[in-house]
């Protein structure tokens, strides 16, 4: 089977539907702005392209913005900087190419959605004309996305080489990085489409061990470090044209031979390893606005994948809440982690705040960062319990107990993460014993009230008549211990409005309803 | 405890309605549940059936009216009210990193239950979960995750257990065996209430007919044996109409 005529008439409509479906999700966006494409009369047309124009004007003015910030960071950075990103360029092309097919060999690279499965997969379209079209819609994503991110990277990279060289480094990059990103993907779409087409459902899931023999074969072999020679030969200048359309020439052949090997998709393969992308592709705007359902659709289908490991281990009343909390957090070991570094560093940083005696702007930043991204697995079994009255109506214990035992196994690894953190700090400050002390007891409290202001928010807790967020709780806690040092000074104070914090956070979440009604 | 004359029901409505916006959802449901019984609340869609039950389980409050759950007033003792009552809603949600099997030694580990495990097995075996115990319920079909909120429910035995459209997402073998084992737990001193569009597999105590928020219809159900809920509803919705 070769490229046919019915092979491009499939291609020309399937490049139409895909440029349908971008202009409506475009219209959405430009309907939430307030133009309903629509109406067409003088003052709407009058209103597009006022947009139109304040978009552009937008993009150039905070582009320029970007470069000349980062123009700025480039100036102060030595020479031997700017040689050494020069001289890792061909290693971090190999890189981006071993990360492209890792992607490529983990999971299918050609994405199916729930209407495509419908619609493009059930009939009998050209299996080569549809694999090229989406190639096509990866290239643009990764030249609209990457080109731009890495030629900023380059305008700071190259300020140390001095003005000729560093005045268009950056454009020169992205023209000779424009070919690179059709090869580096053409060939990891190539590699992912014939495991696809072995269909070793079996060995599958470790396929993507074998991207990693590039780096080893380019060491091996320096014509596959050639472009990301090319790119640097580009950023020193002059421009190296004849190299370049080499690279466009090298990513047409690659390109070419995605498309003879396309032809032969299994559709039913590709769609079975696009689910999670279908589901999180159904959820359309929501995925932007609700990004919990987006981050649960990606748990669910990782722990599905992955299949039950562990066992509920054994325990009665609270002891099952225990048991079930370590079971959850086993079964998500890299939340885990996360949640012990996100509290070491938080504790760090507070040391660093209190015994360095930072300005007021710095605290500011800090609770900020404590309010919009908080450690959310403490009260995460705690808020499933009571977002669902029915799973909450099978729990006879108080919500107290429920936050507590139900979170227990990530409150002891935020209380392990708080401690390292608070060790590392105290070595650094070189504290007394009663500073030891005192310390470890705030990680402490911090830890609990992090807990029980999350705890309190999924309750739906009433405060002076009102269903206070986190954010609310947390800002409460904050307003009770500044109170409190203002009041009686820093050490009293912070035991003293900690303590208070503790008492009524603690009262809220213990006397409120195991199901909050309205 | 302030309670309700009739303190030995299991459920007492009293002049329930419910205001969701600016529409009556429910409006004056007057009715009770003297002692074990099986009994099928029917209506339309939209008629208030789920309102109701979730009222009646807690899950929502009424703007007007009293729900008592053996003799406790729902809303003042809400702690008390709720270890009696359970309901299980028309698409029970559960945990995303517990198994089916887990759930269920979850929860009766949490209730600190005894002999749960053989009863357990053989609901799951009956209901043809056994084989996908190990699956987690994001996975399992509808009809499958409502099994298993119902063993669930069963196994934790509220002397009130609502039920809303246990039928719809069934299977007929499936219904019938829940059909039977809801006349057991009827017969241990239970008291059912579920909702539903079908015709269930077997004549229930009672039929309880909504329209629009109101209770348009009180019937035995021995007295209507001969007769299919739609034909139920028909004649209540045309007995409403000529009213």
């Amino acid at each position: 089977m070769h490229w046919t005529r019915r092979s491009v008439a499939d291609f020309r409509v399937l490049a139409w539907l895909r440029w349908r479906q971008w202009r409506s999700s475009a219209l959405y966006w430009l309907r939430t702005l307030g133009y309903d494409p629509a109406r067409q009369n003088f003052i709407d047309r009058l209103y597009a392209l006022y947009l139109l124009l304040f978009g552009l004007v937008w993009i150039v003015v905070a582009g320029l913005a970007a470069v000349s910030q980062a123009a700025a960071l480039g100036r102060g950075l030595p020479p031997a900087a700017a040689e050494a990103f020069l001289s890792s360029m061909p290693w971090l092309v190999v890189g981006l190419a071993v990360l492209l097919l890792i992607r490529a060999l983990r999971s299918s690279p050609l994405l199916l959605s729930f209407p495509d499965m419908a619609y493009v997969a059930a009939s009998p379209v050209s299996r080569a004309a549809f694999a090229m079209v989406n190639f096509g819609q990866a290239c643009i994503q990764y030249w609209v996305i990457v080109l731009p991110v890495a030629a900023l990277l380059v305008v700071v990279a190259s300020q140390p080489l001095g003005q000729p060289v560093a005045r268009w480094a950056a454009l020169r990059a992205a023209a000779a990085g424009a070919p690179v990103i059709p090869l580096l993907l053409s060939l990891a779409w190539l590699g992912g489409l014939l495991r696809l087409d072995r269909r070793e459902r079996r060995g599958s899931s470790l396929w993507w061990w074998a991207a990693l023999l590039l780096v080893p074969l380019a060491w091996l072999l320096p014509p596959l470090r050639w472009p990301g020679e090319a790119i640097g030969a580009a950023i020193r200048g002059p421009f190296p044209a004849g190299t370049v359309v080499l690279l466009w020439a090298v990513a047409a052949l690659a390109v070419a031979a995605l498309g003879y090997v396309s032809q032969k998709i299994n559709l039913i393969a590709a769609a079975e390893e696009s689910r999670t992308y279908a589901r999180l592709n159904a959820l359309g705007l929501m995925a932007i606005l609700a990004p919990d359902v987006a981050k649960q659709i990606r748990r669910q289908e990782s722990l599905a994948r992955r299949g039950a490991r562990l066992a509920l281990p054994r325990g009665e009343g609270l002891m099952a809440l225990a048991a079930r909390s370590m079971l959850l957090s086993l079964r998500r070991p890299l939340a885990l982690v996360q949640l012990a570094l996100w509290m070491s560093g938080a504790v760090i940083t507070a040391a660093w705040l209190v015994l360095g005696k930072a300005p007021l702007t710095l605290w500011f930043f800090w609770v900020s960062f404590l309010v919009w991204a908080p450690p959310k697995m403490l009260a995460e079994a705690f808020g499933s319990d009571t977002a669902e009255p029915y799973l909450r109506q099978l729990l006879p214990m108080g919500n107290g107990a429920l936050a507590l035992a139900g979170g227990s196994t990530p409150l002891l690894v935020a209380l392990l993460g708080g401690g390292i953190g608070w060790i590392v700090a105290a070595l650094q400050h070189q504290l007394t014993p009663a500073g030891w002390v005192f310390g470890a007891g705030l990680v402490v409290c911090g830890v609990l009230v992090l807990l029980l202001a999350q705890a309190a928010a999924h309750a739906r807790v009433g405060f002076l008549g009102w269903r206070p967020p986190y954010a609310g709780w947390l800002l409460i806690v904050v307003a009770l211990i500044g109170g409190a040092i203002l009041a009686t000074g820093p050490v009293p104070g912070a035991i003293l409005g900690a303590g208070l914090a503790l008492l009524l956070l603690g009262a809220a979440v213990g006397a409120s309803q195991p199901i909050a009604v309205d | 405890m302030s309670g309700h004359p009739n303190h030995g029901a299991h459920l007492t409505v009293s002049h329930v309605s419910y205001r969701y916006g600016p529409s009556w959802v429910l409006n004056d449901i007057t009715f009770a549940l003297p002692g074990a019984a099986l009994v099928v609340l029917a209506g339309r869609n939209g008629a208030g059936k789920s309102t109701l039950l979730r009222c009646l389980a807690g899950w929502a409050r009424p703007t007007r009216g009293e729900v008592f759950i053996q003799g406790v007033r729902v809303y003042q003792h809400e702690r008390h009210a709720r270890a009696r009552v359970l309901l299980v809603p028309d698409t029970p949600p559960f945990y995303d990193e517990l198994t089916a099997w887990e759930h269920v030694q979850f929860v009766a580990r949490a209730n600190r239950l005894t002999g749960w495990r053989e009863p357990a097995e053989r609901w799951l075996r009956q209901f043809g979960l056994w084989s996908a115990r190990d699956a987690y319920p994001f996975t399992l079909s509808r009809g499958m995750r409502y099994k298993l909120g119902l063993c669930l429910a069963l196994m934790l035995q509220p002397p009130l257990l609502l039920l809303d459209e246990p039928l719809g997402p069934l299977d007929p073998v499936s219904a019938g065996l829940l059909w039977e084992e809801l006349e057991r737990r009827r017969g241990e001193g239970m008291a059912i209430l579920l909702s539903s569009h079908q015709t269930p597999p077997a004549d229930p105590d009672r039929y309880l007919l909504m329209e629009d928020g109101v209770l348009i219809g009180d019937l035995p159900g021995g007295e209507t044996a001969d007769q299919t809920l739609e034909e139920l509803l028909a004649d209540a919705l045309d007995a409403q109409i000529g009213g």
